[in-house]
């Protein structure tokens, strides 16, 4: 029998209103990660551009850099030394309707630096953007938590949904 | 217990004008449809229409950004009857090259609008502009009903034998 290679590790679905969702005591049995976040900013906080961390390191050991379209232009951006990832940097999710933010994480239990994928499919019908960003967090640590962060007081409402992955290469 | 599973899989054995998946199961969390796909069109490159549920009301959106040799490019489509984002190569491209997609829809059975994401490539070893892209789509599905069906199809003529649709289910619980 083949060996499951894509394991679910833990899914959230806010029964409340929150600023943040934490994964913690993730286990070094996989070798990729995957991140599948479903929401929209809360009807009080009227945009997000949620943002990730990781062995809640907030000190300026994270870069990305983001190319996407808004319906109307082509960007891109790059980021150095900052104090984490942030996606949705050029148009922001809002309470419309949800947004899919899709982060894969590679070798997170590595040794070497780590560096994240993710892809944003953030369409509001008449607005909104996609937006794929590349990320590094220089760290040598294996990933153990992570927290997406919406960046606003009560940013996620009520029926967000984040799951977590793993991903086995063998 | 296993989170990621072939629900259907269609290979032509010979050109169709559609392909669809039907009574998908309302078992899983997210859906993810993986695309290899040729047209016999007259034309380097195609678009593949998507119905979801047969809806054929104003409830698609979507906004892409395009790399095909140009200069990046950006556009969006508001309320269309169709998400006619996907691309796929078709006749007059180089022989026996396929368009490949992939298709992502967390939360299908949610009874509000269902974001996704598409990224389609189409490559061909040619240099001229138009001839091959890569573009990725988010999407949205306004439609307030669980997804239980997804049909693709040209906007004309038919998909050539050998293209390929797996539909996977992925469960979160």
């Amino acid at each position: 029998m083949a060996t499951a290679t894509y394991d679910l590790i833990a899914s959230q679905t806010l029964g409340s209103a929150a600023t943040s969702i934490t994964f913690s005591s993730i286990a070094a049995s996989w070798t990729d990660l995957r991140l599948v976040f479903v929401g929209k900013a809360s009807i009080g906080a009227t945009y997000i551009s949620p943002w990730i961390q990781f062995n809640s390191d907030t000190s300026t050991n994270y870069s990305y850099i983001f190319f996407g379209g808004n319906g109307s232009a082509a960007y891109s951006s790059n980021n150095a030394n900052q104090s984490n990832v942030t996606f949705a940097n050029n148009r922001a999710i809002a309470s419309t309707n949800n947004a899919l933010l899709d982060i894969n994480i590679f070798s997170y239990a590595g040794s070497t630096y780590k560096t994240i994928l993710s892809q944003l499919s953030n369409d509001m019908n008449g607005s909104g953007s996609t937006e794929s960003t590349v990320g590094l967090w220089r760290s040598t640590s294996a990933i153990t938590s992570i927290v997406l962060n919406a960046d606003f007081t009560n940013g996620f409402p009520s029926g967000t949904i984040a799951t977590l992955y793993g991903i086995k290469a063998a | 217990m296993a989170t990621y599973t072939l629900i259907s899989s269609q290979v032509l054995g010979s050109s169709a004008a559609s392909v669809t998946f039907s009574s998908i199961p309302s078992t899983y969390n997210d859906l993810k449809l993986v695309v290899s796909a040729r047209g016999d069109s007259s034309s380097a490159t195609g678009l593949i229409q998507m119905y979801l549920n047969n809806d054929s009301g104003t409830n698609y959106s979507f906004t892409y950004i395009l790399g095909n040799s140009s200069a990046a490019s950006s556009t969006r489509y508001s309320s269309i009857t169709v998400n006619n984002s996907i691309s796929f190569d078709e006749a007059t491209s180089t022989t026996s090259t396929f368009g490949s997609s992939e298709i992502y829809i967390p939360n299908y059975n949610s009874t509000s609008s269902k974001p996704f994401f598409n990224i389609n490539v189409t490559e061909n070893n040619s240099s001229a502009a138009d001839s091959a892209d890569i573009k990725a789509v988010a999407s949205l599905y306004s439609g307030t009903s669980g997804i239980s069906s997804i049909t693709l199809l040209t906007a004309s003529n038919n998909f050539v034998a050998n293209s390929s649709f797996y539909l996977y289910g992925i469960k979160n619980s």
